[in-house]
């Protein structure tokens, strides 16, 4: 039970960690990918024509909505908003421009896509108003994460393997000399055995359970998602430490 | 419970070390065996251990799955634990008759609140009673002690005496090794350039 019990704290630990640093990752991914979306290009031209035709190259990378407002749209929403309708007769239709926006989908970009419409943006001849650094900048960090996060993630197991089984794996070897004298004494063989297995059952059964609990507590307070893989993972970094360690100290003690 | 006829018996290097022309135990009986330094009194004990459904037709054990206890000179006792704690190890279940039994036992050797006394505190004659103590109550079907004269003085001896001739009603035997003849015990064996004999 005591040797459970640190087992348990100590998982609960690690997962506790290895959530936060998660959270982390996500919690930068988000405000990257925010910046991102709060990025708009305004693209202004008189000709309608050129601006359709940015349009349609742009669409072809499916990473943009793009919304074209005509400047005989634009000019009465103008007159409006800024009480103008004395004046309307002085506007001239033709000084005034169409305005293109472009907003950006941080979910369907990559640095290619990236590339592709800053060529394009280039090649027209319109007026931009648009700040590529601070895009690429967001860009790069999300993917950065994006490939950062396997390893995170296989490196959180892996060391949570590693420490659950040299904790086991001591307080295993702590018992060694108590059932060599059970059984040097008579007591009833292979009991170490299915003691270790029932505990151990237990053990991954109460603390997957609470750790989902834990973790779904976790994900609302950070608004995170939680992987799929997540709990077949929390039990492998219980199971391989507690089957090492039976092939290593239990098995043969029987 | 116990036969052994014509056995021989290797060394650890795999060669024959030991002979036994005839040797039988009786339930609740109790034999000797004496012998020399390096005589094979240990390797004999091992023997029995290590062989615990038989030994070809030449050794016969005529009880199935028999517990079999050894006590020697080495250490079995477990210092962070109760002396009460390392009497109830091989026990499963730990009742209150089981335990009273135990205080009973204990209170013949002055041994007082064994719940809260540790082994690390005590001699080496008591730790080694205590092993018996163990032993005793698991209620084996033969308990071997390995170098029982040197174990104890005069007046414990004739205690642990009195335990284990109490032990003998519950059917358990015993085989005791020794340097010297112990008088008490009539059953005597002896070892003598490489063949156990009578």
């Amino acid at each position: 039970m005591k040797k459970n019990l640190i087992l348990f704290s100590i998982f609960i630990s690690l997962i506790f960690t290895f959530d936060l640093i998660n959270a982390n990752l996500d919690f930068i991914q988000k405000i990257n990918e925010n910046k991102i979306k709060s990025e708009k290009i305004i693209i202004a031209d008189k000709s309608l024509k050129s601006l359709e035709s940015l349009k349609t190259r742009l669409d072809s990378l499916t990473s943009f909505k793009i919304i074209i407002q005509k400047k005989t749209d634009l000019i009465p929403m103008l007159i409006k908003e800024y009480g103008l309708k004395k004046y309307s007769n002085l506007i001239d239709e033709t000084n005034y421009p169409n305005i293109m926006t472009v907003k950006i989908s941080p979910k369907n970009l990559n640095n290619s896509k990236f590339l592709k419409l800053n060529k394009i943006l280039a090649t027209s001849k319109s007026q931009k108003i648009f700040h590529p650094d601070m895009v690429k900048k967001s860009l790069f960090k999300i993917e950065k994460i994006n490939k950062f996060k396997p390893i995170v993630w296989i490196s959180e197991w892996l060391l949570g393997i590693l420490i659950i089984f040299t904790i086991q794996n001591l307080l295993e070897k702590n018992e060694d000399k108590f059932w060599d004298i059970f059984y040097s004494t008579g007591g009833q063989k292979k009991t170490r055995s299915t003691k270790f297995i029932f505990q151990n059952v237990s053990l991954i059964f109460v603390a997957s359970i609470i750790s989902i609990i834990m973790e779904n507590y976790i994900a609302k307070i950070y608004h995170l998602q939680i992987s799929k893989f997540n709990v077949p993972s929390q039990i492998g970094m219980l199971f391989f430490p507690g089957l090492l360690v039976y092939l290593k100290n239990i098995r043969r003690g029987n | 419970m116990l036969k052994f006829k014509e056995c021989s018996i290797r060394n650890y290097f795999g060669e024959n070390f030991l002979t036994i022309k005839e040797l039988t135990l009786e339930k609740s009986e109790v034999i000797q065996i004496v012998g020399r330094n390096n005589s094979g009194k240990s390797l004999f004990c091992d023997f029995i251990l290590s062989h615990p459904n038989g030994f070809e037709d030449s050794f016969e054990i005529l009880t199935e799955k028999p517990i079999i206890i050894k006590i020697g000179i080495n250490d079995n006792l477990i210092d962070e634990i109760s002396v009460l704690k390392n009497i109830l190890i091989p026990f499963k279940r730990k009742s209150e008759n089981l335990k009273s039994k135990i205080f009973d036992s204990v209170k013949i050797f002055n041994f007082e609140d064994i719940d809260n006394l540790y082994p690390k505190n005590m001699s080496f004659s008591d730790k080694k009673i205590i092993e018996i103590i163990r032993a005793v109550s698991r209620k084996p079907h033969l308990i071997i002690i390995d170098d029982f004269d040197l174990m104890f003085d005069e007046i414990k001896f004739i205690k642990v005496i009195s335990l284990i001739e109490n032990s003998l009603k519950s059917g358990t035997s015993f085989i005791f090794t020794a340097k010297n003849k112990i008088d008490r015990i009539p059953k005597t064996y002896k070892i003598s350039n490489g063949f156990l004999v009578k």
